[in-house]
């Protein structure tokens, strides 16, 4: 667990472009919120592996989302059910139903595809409200973080010793 | 963008792809072997083994190895053995989810092999016994007797009427005993209404006023009496009104006793026909000596069909109701969202089995069988499933043919039909009646069988025809035996061939089996005047002591009667002497 936040840290501390910690993030909301074992994950492990987002980013995101995903559960089925049973989507529905990429990925249950379609609609605001996070958090929060008891007494302490061991990790590529 | 871009992702992609892909192929059939040995097992309720599981991908199939199912009754013995089963999957409809087996080979069936360990399942065992409380033998049994009702051969011995009068009760006996105490309760209650009715003192007294009012001799009192006179017939009308109504209901009663007591005197004859029924063998009976014969036997056999048939047809016969093209529900575990179904183009069921073919080692030799369309969900494939099964030169059958069909398509009227024909079918041994008076085993036949079933929804209609030679038949009474039996143990000790025919007719829930056999025709010849004598001796007794136990209540019915007659002379006596009054009572003008 301190290994993780000081790896959160030092994601957020690098010099790792927002935009690939954010893109991360998103990816991992899709593989975290969606089933895991969905095929569709396979092309988001692609995707994370091709483009250059930070993979720490990647991993955290996707244990914080995976461990969400069970208390939005009723709501991912809501949206599923809505969607799945809206009458003037039947007929798009059924034709997919007969596809096999629609049943493999089990985009007829509602869990799968609530949770989907949430977090697609997310990706983008998410996309851009991370980026925002964590530029604001390195303009004002950073140095005054530097600065505190606290976090003085923790760089004294062994969190800190962790935290320095894992510091001189490359950011972006990680 | 060329900053974005992490070639070298593409080959950790190729390593992960192809590292889940190794994995795959190295657990995955130890994970099918596991799947389906903890699936059956708990299914069935004891060990279900099985040494190999083979699933490739090209071409898709799965080959099974060493299936050994242990018979939850008997843990030492494997109910089925199968020694290799290789399906060949549609991989199209693998990815949808579907199991589609285009072609399934099974070879090596076994049934009733040892096994060298216990298969019991203690855990399983416990519940699979609470929920077995009746075995499937209690069960067939039962319902036998249910359906068919019970086979009972007549007696044979000589019967001793007394003692069957004494523990029968007499119908006739019991009617006399209770018509007598109507007959004296009605008596009581009409002497209570002559009470209430105008009786003699009370004409008496009319008379009396009468000759009051008519003993004046001058023309003036009659006219002032007039209005006296007019009184007094309306009084006496009102009275006589009172006796003729009550002569009416008197009379209609009186003509239901009197039929009654006539319907007394055929009592008997009812009492006697029963009886004869029950302890003796009439000729009648003995016309229909086969059905008594073969009719357990057969009638247990139809009846483990009917029960099998029954357990299996709720699997079969369920629909999830999609029968519109709008999408369905279908409720899954918890925190697990639900499945929602579309119409599907074709429609294709979760499982079918295209093509099986079968070749089964049964007890009386090597059975080889095809099938095809089998599913749960015929209403989706839309297609019958068939069967064809071939048997030859097996231990007790030269050759045999089974085929059919299981038309489930329109599940709430299923029409089945199957045709079982059986050359060389050798028979030994075989219980056919287990009574006391003529137990008969058939100790060996050889003959063709040939058997046509249908049903359709719950109707069963199905016809057997049988040819039997080489037949030796046993019964053994044990000493003490009638004539009659002797005479029917000889008749069938010399049968070296009979024929049988047998129709089963009704709906599976109820049904009948008429049996006919030469045989019948046979034993008529052979003992039916022994048989006649001997009925016709117990008919003469027994109506003679059922008289003679009868003379006493009949006596006493007579009298009640002759006491309720009185009623009626003496309402007569009554209206007679009113009528005289209103004669008498006649104005002058």
């Amino acid at each position: 667990m301190i290994e993780a936040v000081a790896n959160l840290l030092k994601v957020l501390n690098s010099e790792t472009e927002p935009g690939q910690i954010s893109l991360a993030l998103c990816l991992s909301m899709i593989a975290g919120l969606t089933p895991t074992l969905s095929p569709h994950n396979l092309l988001v492990l692609l995707l994370v592996l091709v483009l250059r987002v930070n993979l720490s980013a990647f991993g955290l995101g996707w244990a914080f989302f995976s461990a969400v995903a069970y208390l939005l559960d009723p709501l991912f089925h809501r949206i599923g059910l809505a969607i799945l049973t809206a009458p003037s989507l039947t007929g798009m529905w059924t034709g997919l139903y007969n596809t096999a990429w629609f049943r493999l990925d089990r985009l007829n249950n509602t869990v799968v595809m609530g949770s989907l379609v949430f977090s697609l609609i997310a990706f983008i605001p998410g996309f851009l409200l991370f980026n925002l996070l964590i530029r604001r958090y390195r303009e004002h929060i950073l140095g005054w973080v530097r600065k505190t008891r606290l976090m003085r007494a923790i760089q004294a302490s062994q969190f800190y010793q962790i935290y320095q061991s894992v510091s001189g990790w490359r950011g972006g590529a990680a | 963008m060329k900053g974005w871009i992490r070639w070298k992702g593409l080959i950790a992609f190729a390593v992960v792809v192809i590292g889940i892909v190794l994995v795959w192929f190295l657990v995955v059939d130890a994970v099918v072997r596991r799947t389906i040995e903890s699936l059956a097992t708990r299914a069935v309720g004891a060990r279900v083994d099985l040494a190999k599981a083979d699933l490739s991908l090209f071409p898709t199939g799965l080959a099974l190895s060493g299936l050994a199912v242990t018979n939850p009754d008997s843990p030492m013995t494997n109910a089925i053995e199968i020694g290799q089963m290789k399906m060949d999957l549609d991989p199209g409809y693998l990815i949808r989810r579907k199991v589609i087996i285009n072609t399934m080979q099974v070879e090596g069936v076994r049934f009733n092999t040892p096994r060298q360990t216990s298969g019991e399942m203690p855990e399983l065992a416990a519940k699979r016994a609470a929920r077995k409380a009746a075995t499937m033998a209690d069960v067939s049994n039962a319902a036998v007797e249910k359906v068919c009702g019970r086979f009972t051969m007549p007696s044979l011995t000589k019967p001793d009427v007394k003692a069957i009068l004494a523990q029968e009760s007499l119908e006739s006996l019991a009617l006399a005993n209770s018509l007598d105490e109507t007959l004296k309760a009605e008596r009581v209650r009409w002497e209570k209404e002559l009470e209430r009715l105008a009786d003699k003192k009370t004409l008496e007294a009319y008379r009396q006023r009468i000759d009051k009012i008519t003993g004046s001799r001058s023309l003036g009192a009659l006219v002032g009496a007039a209005g006296d006179i007019q009184q007094l017939q309306a009084d006496i009308q009102k009275d006589l009104n009172l006796l003729k109504q009550a002569q009416r209901t008197f009379t209609s009663d009186f003509k239901t006793y009197q039929q009654q007591v006539r319907d007394l005197a055929s009592a008997p004859r009812q009492d006697i026909d029963r009886l004869m029924n029950k302890y003796s063998l009439s000729p009648t009976g003995l016309a229909n000596m086969s059905q008594l014969i073969f009719g357990e036997q057969l009638c247990g056999w139809v009846q483990n069909l009917a029960v099998w048939y029954g357990k299996i047809e709720p699997y079969i016969g369920q629909v999830p109701g999609r029968a519109d093209n709008a999408p369905q529900e279908q409720t899954p575990l918890r925190g697990e969202g639900k499945n929602i179904l579309f119409p599907e183009t074709p429609p294709m069921p979760d499982f079918l089995i295209r093509n099986l073919k079968v070749n089964a080692a049964v007890t009386a030799g090597n059975l080889t069988g095809k099938a095809e369309n089998l599913t749960l969900d015929q209403h989706i494939l839309g297609r019958p499933a068939t069967f064809a099964f071939l048997g030859r030169e097996m231990e007790r059958i030269d050759a045999l043919d089974l085929i059919g069909t299981a038309d489930f398509i329109v599940p709430d009227n299923p029409k089945n039909n199957a045709r079982l024909n059986i050359q060389g079918l050798g028979l030994n041994n075989l219980p056919l009646v287990r009574e006391g008076s003529l137990p008969l085993t058939l100790k060996q036949a050889t003959g063709d069988l040939r058997l046509n079933l249908e049903t359709v929804g719950r109707v069963l209609d199905a016809g057997l025809k049988a040819d039997f030679g080489a037949v030796e038949f046993l019964s053994d009474t044990g000493g003490g035996q009638t004539a009659i039996a002797e005479a029917i143990q000889s008749a069938m000790a010399g049968v070296d061939r009979f024929n049988l025919s047998a129709d089963i007719a009704g709906t599976l829930d109820a049904y009948t089996v008429t049996i006919r056999s030469d045989l019948d025709k046979l034993l008529k010849s052979a003992v039916g005047s022994l048989v006649k004598k001997e009925a016709d001796r117990f008919q003469a007794a027994l109506n003679q002591q059922i008289t003679q136990r009868l003379e006493g209540p009949l006596t006493q019915v007579k009298d009640s009667m002759a006491g309720l007659g009185g009623i009626e002379s003496e309402l007569a006596e009554r209206l007679n002497l009113g009528d005289d009054l209103l004669k008498d009572l006649k104005l002058p003008f």
